[in-house]
């Protein structure tokens, strides 16, 4: 089975599997968030302590989807997790070895976070058949935004008059971070779509919210829309031809 | 002007806007008088007398997704026109010949009819805007008339690209990834100006591309 960014994965045929992967990238994930969180924090000293309470933040996340999983008697699928995670936790090292903080604050707090934005504002639509889920996920997402809007105001200040090195930058961590992290939101699509949340529409938030968020450091709208559409269509084909979801195509 | 004669890639790249250049004029003319302009028409005639009439492009890959896009796009009426050939296709249209004519390797006729499609697209453009208001409104109401006409065409779009991009991109040296993402941000952008919500719309047309 061919997925569109990341490692090979079975489609999940039924709720309950899907729910599974979900809840799998949603736990690991947001352990991985804590982690990068921690990671920026060392590279950072002057913020190590507001960066340290958001990877506190991320690592409660993910005990609360553990949390939530156990109470609806989902086992979130961790194999499905690691090979969806495999490439962002390389790019992360990668990153941290050079000791490049930015290039870290917009993978993890743009990039993730808007996967994460993308899929728990839809979720909160379908929360009520998941007892326990509606109150948390609501945090969660709040907490999101909030981790979203220090890294907004720590990079305009940092690019507060050079948003042109502010685009080259972006443009040099999107290519490998929206490639896998986009991709890991166009291999949950039809996972998202079983459980009642259409794919498309987290995959159209994912895009916007990361769209927004370029502009909102100084990236100027056309730019930034044209820079992560370019990364994001080339995924869009992708999933469409593995899906088979191209209309004249046999079997669609 | 150059004179030199087209090449293979050259000869399908005319056929291919010469048959979408055809389907816009009838349909300007027919639903749109507005937009069949002068200069619409100078392009269309200049087309037809110098670019292939398609006996290479129906046997390149080109052909099938080609035909594909044209038979939605060639809906009927005055609202279908506006949505498919003036919102959508006028832009695709714009950016395509900006690309060929500012490739290094376009030459002679094809640099000329590049030039002159990208202005004609341009006029055509400029006018769009205030001829959608007055025949189909703005806001929430356009955005309906918009999802019901587009659907279609925009599931096709990707599948004739991609066909393109395989003829093209090494000729011209373009990135059609770049090419298609400046084109959705036109679409957007000009969407908005029309009052259609940003958010609304990223979503819906990222449903349409996916096929879903």
């Amino acid at each position: 089975m061919e997925t569109v960014g990341n490692q090979s994965t079975a489609t999940p045929s039924t709720k309950e599997q899907s729910m599974a992967q979900l809840m799998g990238l949603a736990v690991f994930g947001e352990k991985a968030a804590a982690k990068n969180y921690s990671l920026i924090a060392q590279l950072l000293p002057p913020y190590a302590s507001i960066l340290n309470k958001f990877a506190a933040m991320e690592a409660k996340h993910a005990a609360d989807f553990l949390e939530i999983s156990q109470v609806n008697h989902v086992l979130p699928d961790k194999a499905f997790a690691d090979r969806e995670l495999g490439y962002l936790i390389d790019q992360v090292e990668e990153y941290f070895a050079k000791k490049d903080h930015e290039s870290l604050m917009i993978l993890q707090g743009f990039i993730v976070e808007s996967l994460a934005i993308a899929t728990y504002e839809p979720f909160i639509d379908i929360a009520d058949e998941y007892p326990g889920s509606r109150e948390a996920v609501k945090r969660i997402l709040q907490e999101e935004f909030y981790h979203v809007d220090w890294i907004t105001r720590y990079l305009r200040l940092q690019y507060f008059d050079r948003s042109g090195e502010f685009i080259s930058l972006a443009e040099k961590v999107n290519r490998q971070g929206v490639d896998c992290v986009g991709g890991s939101m166009m291999n949950i699509a039809d996972a998202l779509t079983t459980v009642g949340i259409p794919g498309a529409d987290c995959a159209g938030i994912m895009i916007d919210t990361y769209t927004r968020l370029l502009e909102n450091v100084g990236v100027d709208q056309e730019k930034s829309q044209e820079n992560v559409l370019e990364i994001f269509l080339p995924l869009i084909r992708k999933y469409r031809k593995i899906s088979g979801k191209h209309s004249g195509e046999c079997g669609s | 002007m150059e004179n030199v004669a087209p090449d293979s890639e050259e000869i399908l790249f005319l056929a291919m806007i010469r048959r979408f250049e055809e389907l816009a004029l009838e349909k300007y003319r027919r639903y749109v008088p507005g937009l069949a302009t002068g200069e619409k028409t100078a392009l269309v005639n200049r087309l037809t007398r110098c670019a292939p009439d398609g006996g290479e492009l129906e046997r390149s890959p080109l052909f099938q997704p080609m035909e594909a896009l044209l038979k939605p796009a060639g809906a009927e009426g005055c609202e279908a026109t506006l949505i498919i050939q003036g919102l959508i296709l006028e832009n695709f249209g714009f950016r395509i010949y900006e690309a060929i004519e500012q490739s290094p390797a376009t030459r002679g006729l094809t640099k000329e009819l590049s030039q002159l499609g990208r202005s004609t697209s341009q006029t055509t453009l400029s006018r769009v805007p205030s001829l959608v208001r007055q025949e189909l409104g703005e806001k929430e109401g356009l955005f309906d008339k918009f999802i019901e006409n587009s659907g279609e065409v925009l599931g096709q779009l990707d599948p004739l690209w991609e066909a393109a991009e395989k003829i093209f991109s090494e000729k011209f040296q373009i990135k059609f990834s770049q090419v298609l993402g400046r084109v959705t941000a036109d679409l957007i952008k000009n969407c908005v100006e029309l009052g259609i919500n940003r958010r609304d719309l990223t979503l819906y047309l990222t449903g349409a591309l996916m096929g879903l």
